[in-house]
This record gives structure tokens, C-alpha cells and sequence, in this order.
């Protein structure tokens, strides 16, 4: 007798039943002959094992009131998702020291209804912090090449991402970077501001794809002469991975990632729509959403995840555009939102399975024992074919408001489990038991 | 998610027809413990509890792999069988847990280059063969009528000759291939290729002295199977018919082919377990034993290949070739070209690359999925997945052996593979669930051809 089993599921291109103990894998096949303390139906369910985001902003502690911990993993759990990654702001204080780490782990500790994990920052004031991060189970550092939009968590110049990666490399854990190129961006930036332009379209023309072309062209360089694994995030331009290939064919350690939002939205959401949609980098041109887009169908480009960047309203509202804050509040719909209009683009449970949990867990060295594998983790989350849009009444998050109002979705989700337990059923949520999950090499 | 009752009540749980216990399964986090349930003949369940079976066996830790896909072999039947017969040749599979063959079209009389020849083929192998296997159909100079009529009677794919071949078959030019591609557009079975330049292997020819494997080396130059690639790749680029290369015995035609691959070209590729495990000083020593075409490379163009396996661009095949011990005698020049080696594939090329350290899932792989991949016989072969026919191996990673005239199945034990050591033995083998190998004991007949 095992504790659970799900009949008839479709797991990837297979319709199979699965079954579980003590929070494990113990059993895959066809009608199998076993007997489960619960069995479930999985008709017309499809099953993604261990759902991964790898990109969130929570901004706990410190900055609660644009989100926390209990309200953020909560959006979470009822958006599918397993795990995440929180970055190193805009949490306060920024986590560039084991001391803030700490605090960060504090915070989650018992309110997270989903398993957590934290990259570490690193600035041009805190290299000599890594080392202790690392020792704290960070995932990886995470870097901004242009201002980061907190005075506290200042830029890398070249040298500081040389000796960043340096660093790194020898700690083997990644360097995630943001890149845009800052001089093109504050050229391009003091010149509009100069003929009196603080428009959306002014803050779009300050942030051309040819400024993430060159930070991501200088980063590939340092990660091939140093060696260190390098994690681009939030690419915005298929013209980016072209130039990663290069490297890459050179024997550079590169990964990368997009974001939902480049692959469903184009810059005219922006012009039309405003501060909620600003994100850096933005929103690009139709042949740009269509070029990355073919990317991820034909499997050039293999993470995805929400950076689920949210704010108060009162720093959505200027009328300088330039100033107003930027970052788009995603994660509760992240997964049904994207992997819906992905599948119907063409994309197969397979590659969907790819882009959510499996490479994104490999590229930060959490494959161990999650995934779809007997004897791993029983964690995943349920989805099934059914339109619908995205109304406000349901937003979870502690600032309630989203680009993503309005939105179709073709996906819903039904269930998350989590180690063979449920976290969200169809609409009920049970008590927050998230872990924290440190990188390997700490173990 | 919701509630399930009475559906599956005691009663009613229905039973496995075998359940093979403890077996290790590869994975990509290493060889996990587990059960394996087989319900007609497919793979229906993996599973740490145990399940009601008609027949429960052990398999007391062994490794499971998916059984071998070899997809080049000669069987020389009908019409060669002095050299090798469907009997010994798929019992040498068999032992080998080769359990998937795709044979050629030629050294066959007939050759099998008409749909009529390839029905009468498929019905001369019934009841005979140890394990399952596929047709190839062939491109000769006068069969253009035939082509389409082959892949519809159920052909897995046209092989082509661009350089020598044996009397029966023919060496075909770019142009006819240009005229073969253009008649099959559409079609998503690939051509098949022996790619060496005819004209560059005709000059060299003229150039030789003596009769020796030195001699042979130097008319098979590197250069010949260079130029037919880059050729058949210029032809696929303007008209995306898909190909596959047979026998690579170079990196740098492997690399080719990864470019066009990345370029997004249809072509794929095999290379073969002697390339992986042999070189030219042990042709130069061991002499006609050691001929093949293309030739054996140096030990670097050796390990070089392994890098392409170990990434996925390239398959293993055994390009199975035997013959009569006459025929191997004499010299070089005139002695038959090709190796035996259908029993050797997975075993030889297994212990080779672990040497070179290539992990389970990366050698099963290339001796299993991609060739089942590349002939349009997957997930049906080559898979470990639910629902995939149980073509089984347990095998013991552990243990020693010696290739001998003894160990050898074929009928003319006679190969270049014959006193090799290596590491990692087939112990059973199930065909679509039924044992047909249990050590050293063999359940004939139970292999199906599909045309």
C-alpha cells in the first residue's frame, strides 16, 4: 500500500499512472496493480514534475509592503510552482553578506509554502563577501551591468565582473548578470531627457537591444578567458543567444533565460499600456518577440522563469517614465500563462518540461534528486486545459495589481505538490512547509 | 485533484506478465534501484513495490539496458550464405543483446532494390530469426521505378554506394543521387550512404605499389569521404531530402556533419564499433582481418570519434561483414573487405568507452535510441520508456571477458574482434518480454522482421 497514486495522467507525451511514498517516487506505469492510501484521477491532467522559477524578487525582509514571503510563495503554490530562486533585492538590507543572507533565510523560515533557495549579490563593495555567501548556500551571485535602480546595490565595471567571475569560477557556482551596456543606455537617457522626452517611448529608445548586445558580448568574453559559469538573465533579444553560441562554441560556460513576458508581449503594450508594463530590458519590436520566441520552439533557448518584480502603485504613478519604477508582477500566472500559449505555438509537454524544471534545476546544480525519476522528490504540479482571464479578485500578491489583469489563460492549475503532499487543491492551500535548498557544492 | 474509488478494487488489479526484480536502471542521477513490469510485450511499469506477476524473476542487481539497435548489418541471406546466414547472424545478435537489426540490401541475391525482392526477403525470414529487425531497400543504376515502391512496401530507408561495392550492387554518381532526392521529395525515410569518393579511391588506385594493407590504406584516403559528404551536404541543402552517413571513421567527417546538424539539416550518422576500437598499426599487423572500407584511421582520428558518440552526433553500428575464411586470405588488395561483428557491438563498444568515460546513459544512446531514432523505429526500439516493446538486457558491468572463436555465434568465427578483452557482459535478454538468452542458453525463433 503506497500513500498516493494518480491514475492516467499525461506525464510529458505519455498517458501513465504515478505513484508515491513518504514523499518519493516509487512507481510509473501503465494501470499499474497497486493499491495507494488516496488514489486520484488524472484524466484530462497533465503533470509537470518540479516546477522551478528561477528568477523572483519577494523583497523579504525589508521591503514587505511590495511583497513578502507568505503573500509571494502563497501566488506561488497556486501558480504551480515547487521551488524558486529569490534574488538579492530588493530585499533590505541587499543580500551581499552572510549576515543579510541570514536574515533572508529567517524570513522564509516556516512562512514559505514552497521550497526556497536565494542567490547572493555582488557589487563592486562586496567581493570579499562571496566566499561567505557561498558558505551560506547561495545558488550563485547575481550582477547588474547597468544601475540596478537601488543605491545600495550598485553596478559591476569590467574589472569587477572580472574578478566577480574569477571568484566564482573558484567557489564553481554561477555568475548571473542583467545586461545592458550603462553608457549607451545614460547616453541615450540624458539626450531624450534633453530635448524634454520622459514618454514610454523615450524610456524604449534609451534601451536599445544592441545595449544587452554589448553587455552580454563583454560578459561572454570575461566567462570564456576566466572559465566561470556565466547565467545571462532575462534575455530579451534572440540576437543574444547568437552571440552566447559563439562562446559557448569556444568552450565557455554560458547559460541563459527569458522571460514570459518577451515571448507574449511586444513594445506597443508599453506605449498603450504604460508603467505597468515597464521592465528592463523592455519590452522589444514584433521581429524581435517573434525571433526569441522561435528560440524557445526550437529549443535554442531552454529557461524560463517570471521575474516577478513587483511595487508599491504610488512608484507606478509619474509622469516622468523614466522614473517610474520598473518590474512586472507575474509569478502567480507565470507558468499556466506562458506554458499555455507556448504549447499552442507548438511547443510539446517535453520541451515545456525542459524549459520550467529540468534545465533550469540542472543549471543551478538542484537536479539531485528532483525531477522525474524514481526515487526523487514527489513534487509537481497539475494543470488542465481551460480558458479563462486573469481577474483581480484572485491576485494573491500583497500589492494587488498586474500587467497581467485581463490576460487569457489556456492553462489552469489544479494542484501543486509538494514531496508527495498537497500545498494548493483546487482552491484549498494547506500550512506553508517550504525548505530552504542550498547549492551542492555546500553539501 | 479528485478522489478515486472502487475502480481499481482488489479484484480487479490486474497482473504483470513478468516482473523483473532488483535491476539497476540508468539515470541521469546514476543506476537507481528498481523493478521492472512487462504486460505484452511492453515495458508497463517501473517500480520500488512489488507487483503481482505471472512469472517473477531476479535480476539481482544487473544493469537493464534497452537492447542494442544495430542499424547496419550484412546477413548475406538470401544468396550469400556461405558468408552468413539469417540463423547465425541474429543468434550472434541474440547473445550480443543486439535486439534490433537493420539489414542491407545488398550481398543479397537478389538484391533487395525492388519492393518484390524485399517481400520476398521478409518472407524467407519468417520463423528463422532470434531477434527483430527492418528492411533497407537499395539505389542501384537502373531501379529508379523501384524507389518509391520500396519505401511503401516498408523499407526504413534506400542505401546508396558512392564508391566500390561488390559486383552485385552499383556506385552511383552525384547526379543520379540529385535525380533519386528530387523523385523522393517528400519522403521522410532517409538515403543511405557509403560516402568515399569513386573518382578520388580510383586515382589513388593508380598510384599504389605492392598488394599490402599499406597498399589498401592508401587508396582509401581521408580526402575521398571528406569530398562525398561536403557533396551529399551541398545536395541536402537545396533539397532538405534527409540522409544518413554510414560508417564514419573520421572526426573531422563527424564534424561536418555536426555543422550541418546545427545548420538544421536532416542528416545523421553512424560510426562503427571497429573505428572506436582499432586503428591503422593494428591493420598493418593484423592484415586482411583488419580490412574495411573506409579504412581504420589513426589512434588519434580513433579518439577523436569517441567525443562525437559521447555528444550524441554519432551512433554505433557494427557494419556487420563477414565472410569464408578463404576469402580473407591471399593479399590485401584482393582479400573481401569487412568485419564481423554484429555479437560484438554492445559489449566491445561499452567497455571501450568506458575506458574513454562515457556514462550509461551516453552509450545507450548511441548504441540504442539514435540509430532507432534515425530509422523512424523509436520509441517502438532503442527505449527504456513505458509502453516501449521490453527488449531487455541485464547486464553485468563488472564482468571480464575474452572474445573468442568459442564466444562468437556467426558462422565463420573468424573477425578482427577475436581475442579483444574487455569489461561489462550480457547475461539475459528478453525480445518484447520473452526470454530468448539466459546465460549461455538460447530460445530460438522468436524474432520478427517488419516489412
Amino acid at each position: 500500500m503506497v500513500d498516493g497514486i494518480l491514475r492516467n495522467v499525461q506525464v510529458m507525451d505519455q498517458i501513465m499512472d504515478v505513484a508515491w511514498e513518504d514523499g518519493k517516487w516509487v512507481a510509473f506505469g501503465v494501470e499499474l496493480s497497486l493499491k495507494a492510501k488516496e488514489e486520484f484521477s488524472g484524466d484530462d491532467l497533465f503533470l509537470l514534475p518540479h516546477v522551478y522559477d528561477c528568477h523572483v524578487h519577494l523583497n523579504d525582509p525589508g521591503r514587505t509592503s511590495w511583497e513578502n514571503v507568505s503573500t509571494g510563495t502563497k501566488a506561488l503554490a497556486r501558480g504551480g510552482v515547487s521551488l524558486y530562486t529569490d534574488m538579492p533585492l530588493n530585499s533590505s538590507p541587499v543580500t551581499t553578506t552572510a549576515k543579510a543572507l541570514e536574515l533572508k533565510k529567517e524570513a522564509a523560515k516556516g512562512r514559505s509554502y514552497v521550497d526556497y533557495s536565494f542567490y547572493g549579490g555582488v557589487t563592486p563593495q562586496s567581493l570579499q563577501h562571496m566566499e561567505e555567501l557561498a558558505h551560506g548556500g547561495v545558488l550563485g551571485f547575481k550582477a547588474f551591468s547597468c544601475p540596478s535602480g537601488l543605491d545600495e546595490f550598485e553596478q559591476c565595471d569590467s574589472y569587477t565582473l572580472l574578478r566577480a567571475m574569477e571568484k566564482a569560477k573558484q567557489l564553481q557556482l554561477p555568475l548571473l548578470l542583467h545586461a545592458e551596456d550603462p553608457q549607451i543606455t545614460k547616453g541615450l537617457q540624458d539626450e531624450l531627457r534633453g530635448q524634454g522626452r520622459k514618454d514610454p517611448r523615450a524610456f524604449l529608445e534609451s534601451r536599445p537591444v544592441l545595449a544587452e548586445l554589448l553587455a552580454v558580448e563583454e560578459a561572454c568574453a570575461i566567462a570564456l578567458e576566466t572559465g566561470a559559469h556565466l547565467h545571462l538573465c532575462h534575455l530579451s533579444s534572440a540576437k543574444s543567444i547568437e552571440i552566447c553560441r559563439r562562446y559557448q562554441d569556444k568552450g565557455a560556460k554560458i547559460t541563459f533565460e527569458t522571460i514570459g513576458h518577451y515571448l507574449l508581449w511586444n513594445e506597443t503594450k508599453v506605449v498603450e499600456g504604460g508603467a505597468l508594463y515597464k521592465c528592463t530590458p523592455p519590452l522589444r519590436s514584433e521581429k524581435e518577440r517573434k525571433d526569441l520566441l522561435q528560440a524557445v520552439l526550437d529549443g535554442r533557448l531552454e529557461i524560463l522563469a517570471s521575474d516577478h518584480s513587483p511595487a508599491p502603485l504610488e512608484m507606478k504613478q509619474s509622469s516622468d517614465f523614466f522614473s517610474v519604477w520598473g518590474g512586472i508582477s507575474s509569478l502567480q500566472h507565470w507558468l499556466p500563462w506562458t506554458s499555455g500559449y507556448l504549447l499552442e505555438q507548438g511547443l510539446s509537454w517535453k520541451q515545456l518540461s525542459r524549459l520550467v524544471s529540468t534545465v533550469p534545476l540542472e543549471t543551478f546544480g538542484l537536479s539531485k534528486g528532483r525531477g522525474f525519476v524514481l526515487g526523487n522528490e514527489a513534487s509537481f504540479t497539475l494543470l488542465r486545459k481551460k480558458k479563462r482571464t486573469i481577474e483581480k479578485e484572485e491576485l494573491l500578491y500583497q500589492v494587488k495589481e498586474t500587467a497581467l489583469l485581463g490576460e487569457e489563460l489556456q492553462l489552469e492549475v489544479e494542484a501543486m505538490y509538494l514531496r508527495g503532499k498537497p500545498v494548493y487543491d483546487r482552491g484549498t492551500f494547506y500550512p506553508p512547509r517550504g525548505e530552504f535548498v542550498h547549492a551542492r557544492s555546500t553539501d | 485533484m479528485t478522489e478515486v474509488h472502487s475502480i481499481h478494487l482488489e479484484g480487479n488489479l490486474s497482473m504483470l506478465d513478468l516482473l523483473i526484480k532488483n535491476v539497476l536502471l540508468p539515470t541521469k542521477e546514476g543506476r537507481r534501484l528498481t523493478h521492472v513490469g512487462i504486460k505484452e510485450g511492453k515495458i508497463n511499469c517501473f517500480t520500488t513495490k512489488e507487483l503481482p506477476a505471472q512469472i517473477v524473476e531476479e535480476g539481482n542487481h544487473l544493469l537493464l539496458l534497452p537492447g542494442a539497435v544495430d542499424g547496419h548489418v550484412h546477413l548475406n541471406d538470401p544468396g550469400f550464405t556461405w558468408r552468413e546466414d539469417l540463423e547465425h547472424g541474429t543468434r550472434a545478435a541474440a547473445f550480443g543483446g543486439v535486439t534490433t537489426l537493420i539489414d542491407m540490401p545488398l550481398q543479397n541475391d537478389p538484391p533487395t532494390t525492388s519492393s518484390e525482392a524485399l517481400r520476398r526477403k521478409a518472407q524467407g525470414f519468417s520463423g528463422r530469426s532470434s531477434v527483430d529487425g527492418f528492411f533497407l531497400g537499395g539505389c542501384v543504376k537502373d531501379n529508379e521505378e523501384e524507389l518509391l515502391g520500396q519505401l511503401e512496401a516498408g523499407a526504413v530507408g534506400l542505401k546508396i554506394f558512392l564508391g566500390p561495392v561488390s559486383p552485385d550492387y552499383s556506385t552511383l554518381g552525384y547526379g543520379q543521387v540529385y535525380s533519386i532526392m528530387k523523385r523522393l521529395s517528400g519522403r521522410k525515410e532517409p538515403l543511405l550512404f557509403h560516402a568515399e569518393d569513386a573518382g578520388i579511391i580510383a586515382q589513388a588506385e593508380k598510384n599504389i605499389q605492392g598488394r599490402d594493407m599499406k597498399a589498401f590504406l592508401a587508396t582509401r584516403p581521408l580526402e575521398a569521404e571528406l569530398f562525398a559528404v561536403d557533396a551529399l551536404l551541398s545536395l541536402v541543402r537545396e533539397l532538405g531530402h534527409p540522409l544518413h552517413i554510414c560508417h564514419i571513421s573520421h572526426p573531422q567527417v563527424a564534424q561536418k556533419l555536426e555543422m550541418a546538424q546545427k545548420e538544421g539539416l536532416p542528416v545523421t550518422g553512424e560510426t562503427c564499433t571497429h573505428y572506436l576500437t582499432f586503428c591503422e598499426e593494428d591493420a598493418l599487423q593484423g592484415g586482411s582481418l583488419f580490412k574495411c572500407a573506409p579504412p581504420l584511421r589513426s589512434v588519434e582520428a580513433r579518439e577523436g570519434l569517441w567525443d562525437y558518440v559521447a555528444r550524441g552526433i554519432l551512433s554505433i553500428a557494427s557494419d556487420h561483414s563477414p565472410c569464408r575464411s578463404d576469402e580473407k586470405e591471399g593479399d590485401v588488395m584482393g582479400a573481401w573487405g569487412g568485419i564481423s561483428g554484429v555479437g560484438e557491438l554492445l559489449q566491445v563498444s561499452w567497455s571501450e568507452g568506458k575506458k574513454r568515460g562515457l556514462d550509461d546513459l551516453a552509450l545507450i544512446y548511441a548504441l540504442s535510441e539514435k540509430p532507432a531514432r534515425d530509422f523512424g523505429v523509436y520509441p517502438k526500439k532503442g527505449s527504456l520508456e513505458l509502453g516501449s516493446d521490453a527488449d531487455l538486457v541485464l547486464f553485468d558491468p563488472e564482468e571480464d571477458w575474452t572474445i573468442t572463436k568459442e564466444t562468437m555465434q556467426v558462422l565463420n568465427p573468424l573477425s578482427a574482434f577475436e581475442g579483444l578483452k574487455g569489461k561489462g557482459k550480457v547475461k539475459k535478454v528478453y525480445l518484447r518480454g520473452i526470454k530468448i538468452v539466459d546465460h549461455t542458453k538460447l530460445i530460438e525463433g522468436k524474432g520478427q522482421w517488419t516489412l
